[in-house]
């Protein structure tokens, strides 16, 4: 009985206060909240990185604003909805914050969890940071629902929105990765540095011969690579008959492109370098072979992308097999192959793992007379360099040297998908 | 169909050119820096704790002459004992002597020792512990917290913390010596390393680290430890005091000739000598 | 030349063929010669490779604590890169503006092409000493650096073939949807995902074939102690190596044996890698097949 009164009277309080704005603010209300929320996930998101605290009171006063602006929202949906389950969520969500606000701040500064046999110390600020970035999310995904009158598009919002959060944490580390490499390498770059031998160390002087060894690497892996991964390429897409033996083949080929690179440097290990020595020539066969792979399936495709019709144009007008191909299917598919070894070629600029027995010195190689001489590579400076780090001041030239790598990877793969773009051709 | 096949022609023939400037590129600049024809190579491979210096010095040889190449490279005393015995190098660093079943693993080769500089195996230690007081250590600590008996600071006069326990990789000299000294055959650290610099590293960036490592490796980022008292410094290990001293071995097949006795003799000069004292090690004079 | 059309063309199929022919026989040779390297061990050790004794000195060859490694941080990286990189890859094909789609694809790809050894770099002086003063760690490096690095080198190869996937699927199936008054998001969550669940899980185990074959970016962040933690799921432990890891650090000094348990771990990697290969083409045949009618 008296729950009724007071319902009633609730009712017509809240219709005297709210009339037709009500719905102004309500909408002001919940994009305030999920602004907010948002500020909250991102404090606590950069507060973990960044191993700060913003404080106990700091955080009490912003748990409590929060949750004040859920039971406003709350207050406001009470009369607008017809089915109270939907509240149950944010309800729940400002009773935990609530406690939390009270809570959080209490939490002993580390909770130790080596009487657990872990090896580690949870510290209070990640505890509340990671709970600030949790409750933001959450928070402002879930007040997304008011704002559409929790209709299944209300959903969609908030579903929206936790992918967005999720790409950005994709992003993150790759800017975080950038963006230091370019600002600490940056400073390492002068004319000494790109045409300098490794001296004292490689805490002075520069990569130019390791420059000059990626190079020949590079080209060495594209003159072993290309020939026989576009001839194999071209067999099996234009001349083989597709059956078991085709299969068992791509099957191979797909295995062999996914074989670690580590692998592939033990084979070369063992085979190689008994023959050729440590020398350019054991890493050029070594990337060459984990190059051709590659090669053959962007081939494959470049080939496979161009109908069979242009093909039966050339039969019609009588060309033969080789004719055609070198006509009508070679040329439209070029692009495609160029993409693809580009590609190749730039990851095998990259590869430490298979040259580090096989090829590579870090000091003394210099550029190389022979084939069978060894050299220097980038990618092996500077895993050398970071071993060296607090030993001898080498993290000047060891950001360099990321910096430079990055950018002959990058900047290869850039130009693999610029030609991909520009040269695409449609059918 | 006639403007795909134009395009893709400009675009193969860019690629070909790029090619072909880059490879000529190369080959000029690689033509011109070097143009020794007689030139002859010496490889020494070995010890990290020789390391340094052989860079070093050999980066001077090289420098005073044109004709000579030399590369150096680390991997442990076991494996430059190895190339030697094996023909993979020209000199063989080692921080430790070489083992009477290395000198049988290969009958045919005739080991011969050059002793470049005089070393001691430091025990360092994060300067934050060394700060907080703990500045000895007796030998049965060290063992102890080598095998895991003691593992706490505290024990030592320290800060309530875990000790953080570095040491090296097996087939590392460094190593072998440490572990006679300690009389221990198997150990109980946390964490093994390849090179003394990554010893140093780890320690430097550890506030409660400890680990061994080349007299060279020490300064005031990771100050050495007294054993029972005695620093190491230039005149326990001369005196022999300090328990851990040893030598700086350089292997050759044979008596060297040519280049290698050239580049040996340097070392072993006034010049080399001094590049051994700069890194931090003790001459052999 | 004089010789007719037809020699010419039979001439160039079969130097077609040798060179195709030349490919094959290399890969099938690289295949081979691991599998003989690794012989020796199998015939000297046994099941004792297995274990998880490892020490040089007295010839115990136990891979146990690499398997158990690689094991655990291919597993948290999966943990963390596949919800997120399906979301993302959810985010990048339905939600995401043409233009925006336009920059992000190709950031995406940027990131799948840092260099291996680059993301070890930045593992040991960015992420290495982040974690030891913020976790309590006696040292960051641990099985929590590697599986955070591994997680991100996984990520685009999960998104970037997730989103391909998601693309791949027919506009009808998503127009029927939205014709019987279904919002994007339901569409989405009932008719598009369940569509391209193959193809997702083919991304997935791809991403699974990039964690397990790393070698720069974890070796340069782990303990590479030949140890399992205890208790084993003590990520935070400053301890720990995998197969990636153990091969390139001790192939420079191994002994005969030692080289041939090397190439036991390389074959195990292999094989691992090889039925990861195969269930991606088996997945993304079916998509193949499904869509044919489409």
């Amino acid at each position: 009985m008296n729950l009724e009164k007071i319902k009633d009277s609730l009712k017509k309080y809240s219709s005297l206060i709210f009339d037709k704005e009500n719905l102004e603010i309500k909408k002001i209300i919940c994009i305030f909240t999920f602004i907010f929320s948002s500020i909250i996930a991102i404090i606590g998101f950069f507060s973990l990185t960044n191993s700060f605290y913003i404080g106990d009171t700091s955080l009490r006063v912003i748990l409590i604003l929060l949750a004040i602006s859920y039971i406003v929202i709350i207050y406001i949906s009470i009369f607008e909805i017809k089915k109270r389950k939907k509240i149950y969520g944010i309800l729940i969500l400002t009773i935990i914050i609530f406690v939390a606000a009270y809570l959080l701040p209490l939490l002993p500064p580390n909770y130790e969890l080596r009487d657990y046999e872990i090896d580690a110390t949870i510290m209070k600020f990640i505890i509340n940071s990671v709970f600030m970035v949790i409750i933001g999310v959450v928070g402002a995904s879930l007040a997304m629902k008011p704002l559409y009158n929790y209709t299944s598009k209300s959903d969609e919002m908030s579903a929206y929105y936790v992918l967005v959060v999720s790409i950005l944490l994709v992003i993150y580390p790759l800017i975080v990765i950038v963006s230091n490499i370019i600002s600490n390498g940056i400073g390492g770059f002068s004319w000494e540095f790109l045409t300098q031998d490794v001296r004292k160390l490689g805490t002075q002087g520069g990569i130019f011969p390791a420059l000059v060894g990626t190079l020949l690497l590079m080209i060495g892996t594209a003159l072993v690579a290309l020939p026989l991964g576009l001839g194999c390429a071209i067999y099996l897409q234009e001349y083989a008959k597709k059956g078991i033996l085709t299969r068992i083949i791509s099957i191979c080929v797909d295995i062999l492109q996914g074989t670690p690179s580590i692998v592939h440097g033990l084979f070369g290990f063992a085979f190689f370098v008994p023959i050729f020595g440590i020398s350019v020539l054991s890493g050029i066969l070594i990337l060459g072979f984990l190059t051709l792979p590659i090669i053959i399936r962007s081939s494959e495709e470049a080939l496979r992308s161009i109908p069979q019709n242009i093909r039966e144009g050339a039969y019609a007008v009588g060309a033969t097999k080789w004719q055609a191909i070198k006509t009508v299917v070679l040329p439209p598919a070029i692009p495609g192959i160029i993409t693809g070894s580009v590609l190749g070629i730039g990851r095998a600029a990259g590869e430490t793992a298979p040259i580090m027995f096989t090829a590579v010195y870090f000091f003394g190689a210099g550029i190389p007379e022979s084939p069978f001489d060894p050299i220097q590579a980038l990618p092996y400076h500077l895993l050398e360099l970071t071993k060296l780090i607090g030993y001898k001041s080498v993290e000047q030239n060891a950001w360099a040297t990321a910096l430079l790598l990055l950018s002959i990877v990058l900047g290869m793969n850039a130009i693999a998908i610029i030609i991909r773009e520009k040269f695409r051709v449609e059918f | 169909m006639k403007m795909i096949r134009g395009k893709n022609k400009k675009i193969t023939k860019l690629m070909i050119s790029t090619i072909a400037i880059i490879v000529v590129l190369v080959a000029m600049l690689s033509g011109c820096i070097d143009n020794k024809k007689d030139e002859k190579t010496i490889t020494i491979k070995g010890s990290s704790t020789v390391l340094p210096v052989a860079t070093l010095c050999a980066e001077e040889y090289m420098n005073k002459h044109d004709n000579v190449r030399i590369i150096v490279s680390g991997g442990g005393s076991s494996l430059g004992i190895k190339s030697v015995g094996t023909g993979d190098a020209d000199i063989g660093d080692a921080s430790r002597e070489i083992k009477q079943s290395e000198i049988d693993a290969y009958p045919d080769v005739n080991f011969v020792d050059h002793k470049i500089a005089l070393d001691g195996v430091a025990v360092i230690v994060s300067k934050e512990i060394y700060n907080s007081g703990v500045t000895d250590i007796s030998l049965e600590q060290l063992k102890a917290i080598y095998n895991g008996t003691i593992n706490n600071w505290n024990i030592l006069g320290g800060p309530d913390e875990e000790i953080f326990v570095n040491e090296r990789e097996e087939g590392s000299g460094t190593r072998d010596t440490f572990m006679e000294l300690v009389d221990l055959e198997e150990t109980n650290a946390d964490i093994a390393h390849s090179a003394n610099s990554q010893v140093k590293q780890a320690v430097s960036n550890s506030q409660v680290g400890i680990g061994y490592v080349g007299l060279g490796y020490v300064d005031e980022d990771t100050p050495a430890l007294s054993i029972d008292n005695v620093s190491p410094t230039s005149e326990t290990i001369q005196l022999g005091t300090y328990p851990i001293s040893r030598s700086l071995h350089m292997y050759t097949n044979g008596e060297p000739s040519g280049e290698v006795k050239k580049f040996l003799d340097f070392i072993m000069g006034p010049e080399g000598q001094a590049i051994v004292e700069e890194e931090g090690f003790i001459p052999i004079n | 030349m004089l010789l007719s059309r037809n020699t010419k063309e039979i001439i160039i199929k079969n130097i077609f063929l040798v060179i195709a022919a030349t490919s094959i026989f290399i890969i099938l040779f690289i295949f081979y010669f691991l599998f003989s390297q690794g012989i020796p061990a199998f015939e000297t050790l046994g099941g004792k490779l297995f274990s998880n004794e490892w020490s040089v000195a007295k010839g115990e060859f136990g891979l146990g604590a690499a398997i158990f490694g690689t094991l655990i941080v291919t597993g948290v990286a999966m943990l963390i890169a596949v919800p997120l990189g399906i979301l993302s890859a959810i985010f990048l094909a339905e939600l995401a503006p043409r233009k925006l789609r336009l920059i992000l694809k190709p950031i995406i790809e940027l990131l799948a092409g840092i260099p291996s050894i680059v993301y070890g770099f930045i593992g040991a002086v960015l992420l290495v000493p982040y974690l030891q003063p913020n976790f309590g760690m006696l040292s960051g490096y641990s099985y929590l650096a590697g599986s955070l690095i591994l997680a991100i080198m996984a990520l685009p190869i999960i998104i970037s073939m997730s989103d391909d996937a998601i693309k791949a699927v027919p506009r009808n199936f998503k127009e029927a949807s939205l014709a019987v008054g279904a919002t994007k998001w339901q569409t989405i969550k009932k008719i598009t995902l369940p569509s391209a669940i193959s193809g997702i899980s083919a991304a997935v185990v791809m991403g699974i074939g990039r964690a397990i074959g790393e070698t720069m970016a974890v070796s340069l962040v782990l303990g590479n102690m030949m140890e399992i933690p205890a208790p084993p799921f003590d990520l935070f432990e400053t301890t720990g190596t995998t197969l990636t890891a153990l091969i390139v650090n001790q192939m420079g000094e191994a002994t005969d044996i030692q080289t041939s348990v090397l190439f036991v771990a390389a074959v195990i990697l292999f094989i691992v890698v090889a039925i990861l290969s195969i269930s991606s083409n088996i997945l993304r045949e079916r998509i193949e097949k499904k869509f044919k009618g489409a």
